[in-house]
C-alpha cells in the first residue's frame, strides 16, 4: 500500500475505512459506503485490496476508491478466507472446498477445486514459502503445497483426556513462523505449536486458557520465532512465549469488553504497539512494553477485518 | 487550706443517647438553614438549583453522542448505516412479522409455567412449549426450521424465575438477562387482559450497547399495535436495570390515566453474544460474567 493509511478496517455492513495514526488521535477516511456484508480483507498488490462478501470477491482500488473487478464462486457456503498468490486467487468456502481461481479470465484456465475437509474456518498463506494452512470445526490443521496441491502435513486431533473422552477441535486462526513452525489457535482456548518437519503430529508446545476462547492471533514481527499474541472471545489479548515452562501468558492487554476480532503489531511514535479491533465497536492501541492503552476510539459500526500496512509490520 | 494541683480535665465519653441527640440537632439546624436559603433565593427570583443525582453525574461514555463532538455528523451517519444493515433491519423495515417461541428449563415448576403463560398473553403471535430433554442448541435449530424469529428461554431457581435468554433467529445475537422481582398480576388485573396487540415503548437507552438491546427487545413484539386495546408495554432503563411494565391507559377529560396490569419484573443484562447461543466457542459483544469487578470500577458508570 503506497497510500498514507496505516491500517484499513472492514466493517460487517460493508463499510471500509482507512486509518491514520496521528499524535493522540486516529484520523479516518471513508473508502467505501455500506452495502452488502463484508467477510474478509486481504492484500492484492501495492494499491489494491481484495474484499470478500458471502459469495462475491471484489478487487478494490484504494487510490481511486473504486471496485475494479468482480468474481463469484459457485459453492454452497460463504467465504471464510482468501489470499492471492502469483496469478491465482485461493478462496476457501465454508463447506470445505478451496477454489483456485485465475485472476485473468482466459479461456484455457478453469477454476480448480480442492476438498480440505468440512466446516472450514480459516485459510492462511505462509509468508516465506509457497504453502498454506487450513482448519476448522472438527477439522485439524492441514498444510498444503501450492505447486503440487497435496497435503504436506496433517495434525492429529487432540489427545483424549484422562477419562478417554474426546476433546473438541475448532481451529480459529493459523500463523506461520520463519523457522517453518506453525501456530494454531482454537476457539475453546488452546494455542498449539506444531512442527511439520518433525515426525510428531501432535503439538510440540501448547497453552490453555480457562473460560475463554481464542478468536484471532498474530506473530510478533521482531524475528523471534516463539512469541505470539492472541485475542480472546471475552476481550483480553494474551502474549504467549513458547520458550520456557510456564503455563501462563507473559503479559495480558486488557481494556476491551467485547471479543477481539483482529490483532496486529504496529509502529507508533517509534515504539511497538498492538492494534486491535473488537466487537464492542472500538479500536485500541496498547503499548507493548508497558501494557497500557495508548489510544482508543469508538468506530460506531461492528468491525470484521483489519489490514496493516505491510512495510510498517517489521520493526527492528 | 492547701492548694491542690489542678487535675487535667477528663475527656469524658458522652453517652450514646446524647450523641445521637446532638447529631439530630445539627441536622435540624442544617435543614433550617437550607430552607431559609431556599426561601431567600425564591424571593430574589434566582433559578432553582439542580439536585446532584447518580444519573446526572454519571461517567461520560464514549459511545454516547453529543452534538458538540468533533465528528458528530460522521458518527450519526455511520450509526444510521449500521442500523440499516444489522440483524434487526428486516424487522424495522417491516419485511416480516415476528413469531416467538417461549420455553423453560427442562422440568419447569408451577410458578415459571405461570410466568410463561402470562408472557404469551402479552407477546402477540407467541407459542409456549416444553422443551423436555432437548438442549437449548437443539431447540434453536428446531425453532429456525419452524420459522420462528425469536426464542425466549426462562430459567428458575427454587420455584422463582431468575434468568432469561433471548435469541434472535436465525442469525443471532443472543442476550442473557438476570431476571428479578417478578410480581404476578392479581385476579382483578388478569380479568382485564385482552388479545389486542400492545404498543411498545423502550426508553432511556443511550449508549451503543443500549440501543442494540432496545432494538432487540422491541423486535419481539409485533410492529403494528392495536390501539383499540389501549395496552402499552414499557421497558424503561434506569441505572442498567430494565424495568418491564404493562399498563392500560385511558384519556379522561383533561389528563390521561394509567392502570397497572402486570406482570412487573426487572431485567439486568449479563452478556450479549454474537451469533446463536454458544457458551463455549461463542464471541461476546459485551460480557460481565467473570469480570464484574474489572468492569464495574465506579458507582457512576453505566453501560446501557
Amino acid at each position: 500500500m503506497t497510500l498514507n493509511y496505516d491500517a484499513i478496517i472492514g466493517f460487517s455492513n460493508g463499510m471500509l475505512k482507512g486509518v491514520e495514526l496521528k499524535k493522540n488521535k486516529f484520523k479516518y477516511t471513508n473508502l467505501l459506503d455500506a452495502s452488502v456484508g463484508l467477510n474478509t480483507l486481504s492484500i492484492f498488490d501495492e494499491n489494491k485490496t481484495i474484499i470478500s462478501s458471502q459469495k462475491k470477491i471484489f478487487l478494490f482500488d484504494l487510490q481511486n476508491k473504486k471496485i475494479t473487478k468482480k468474481y463469484y464462486i459457485k459453492e454452497s457456503g460463504c467465504i471464510s478466507g482468501l489470499f492471492k498468490l502469483n496469478d491465482f486467487l485461493f478462496v476457501g468456502a465454508d463447506n470445505g472446498t478451496v477454489v483456485i481461481k485465475p485472476i485473468k479470465l482466459t479461456k484455457g484456465l478453469v477454476a480448480e477445486k480442492i476438498d480440505v475437509g468440512s466446516n472450514l474456518a480459516c485459510l492462511r498463506k505462509c509468508l516465506t514459502s509457497d504453502k498454506y494452512g487450513t482448519g476448522g470445526n472438527e477439522n485439524p490443521l492441514k498444510i498444503w503445497d501450492v505447486e503440487t496441491r497435496k497435503v504436506e502435513f496433517t495434525a492429529k486431533s487432540p489427545k483424549p483426556d484422562m477419562l478417554q473422552l474426546k476433546q473438541p477441535c475448532y481451529v480459529s486462526d493459523i500463523r506461520f513462523f520463519n523457522n517453518k513452525k506453525v501456530v494454531v489457535s482454537h476457539k475453546h482456548g488452546v494455542v498449539d505449536l506444531h512442527d511439520p518437519l518433525s515426525s510428531q503430529r501432535r503439538p510440540v508446545g501448547s497453552f490453555t486458557a480457562e473460560k475463554t476462547g481464542f478468536v484471532c492471533m498474530n506473530i510478533i514481527p521482531d524475528n523471534s520465532d516463539y512469541e505470539v499474541i492472541v485475542g480472546s472471545s471475552k476481550g483480553s489479548i494474551f502474549h504467549y512465549d513458547f520458550r520456557g515452562k510456564t503455563k501462563f501468558p507473559v503479559k495480558t492487554f486488557r481494556g476491551s469488553t467485547g471479543s477481539v476480532r483482529a490483532v496486529s503489531c504496529i509502529n507508533y511514535l517509534n515504539q511497538m504497539h498492538i492494534m486491535s479491533i473488537s466487537l464492542d465497536s472500538h479500536i485500541r492501541t496498547h503499548n507493548f512494553n508497558s501494557g497500557d492503552i495508548s489510544l482508543k476510539d469508538y468506530i460506531v459500526a461492528k468491525p470484521m477485518a483489519l489490514l496493516i500496512k505491510p512495510e510498517e509490520n517489521s520493526i527492528k | 487550706m492547701e492548694i491542690q494541683p489542678e487535675l487535667p480535665k477528663l475527656a469524658r465519653k458522652k453517652p450514646k443517647g446524647l450523641l445521637r441527640q446532638e447529631k439530630l440537632k445539627d441536622l435540624k439546624n442544617k435543614k433550617k438553614i437550607q430552607k431559609r436559603d431556599r426561601k431567600l433565593r425564591k424571593e430574589n427570583g434566582e433559578p432553582k438549583q439542580i439536585p446532584r443525582t447518580i444519573e446526572n453525574t454519571r461517567e461520560p461514555d464514549s459511545t454516547v453522542f453529543h452534538s458538540d463532538d468533533e465528528d458528530f455528523e460522521q458518527k450519526t451517519k455511520d450509526l444510521v448505516a449500521e442500523f440499516e444493515h444489522d440483524e434487526f433491519a428486516d424487522y424495522y423495515s417491516e419485511l416480516y412479522k415476528p413469531k416467538v417461541m417461549i420455553t423453560y428449563k427442562q422440568k419447569p415448576l408451577k410458578k415459571v409455567r405461570e410466568f410463561g403463560k402470562i408472557l404469551t398473553e402479552i407477546i402477540p403471535n407467541s407459542v409456549r412449549l416444553f422443551r423436555r430433554e432437548a438442549s437449548v442448541k437443539d431447540t434453536i435449530q428446531a425453532a429456525i426450521n419452524h420459522g420462528y424469529t425469536d426464542l425466549i428461554v426462562i430459567n428458575e431457581d427454587r420455584n422463582e424465575p431468575n434468568g432469561l435468554i433471548l435469541v434472535h433467529l436465525p442469525e443471532g445475537p443472543t442476550a442473557y438477562f438476570r431476571l428479578s422481582n417478578v410480581i404476578f398480576p392479581n385476579k382483578r388485573q388478569r380479568k382485564e387482559f385482552t388479545n389486542h396487540r400492545p404498543e411498545v415503548i423502550t426508553t432511556n437507552f443511550t449508549t451503543g450497547l443500549g440501543k442494540t438491546i432496545a432494538r432487540m427487545l422491541g423486535a419481539v413484539f409485533h410492529q403494528e399495535a392495536e390501539f383499540k386495546g389501549r395496552h402499552v408495554v414499557t421497558m424503561h432503563n434506569q441505572r442498567d436495570y430494565i424495568f418491564f411494565r404493562h399498563h392500560r391507559y385511558k384519556f379522561l377529560k383533561n389528563k390521561p390515566s394509567l392502570r397497572e396490569l402486570g406482570p412487573k419484573f426487572t431485567l439486568r443484562l449479563q452478556y450479549l453474544q454474537e451469533g446463536l447461543y454458544d457458551p463455549k466457542c461463542g464471541e461476546y459483544r459485551w460480557i460481565m460474567t467473570d469480570k464484574r469487578h474489572k468492569i464495574e470500577t465506579s458507582r457512576r458508570r453505566f453501560f446501557l
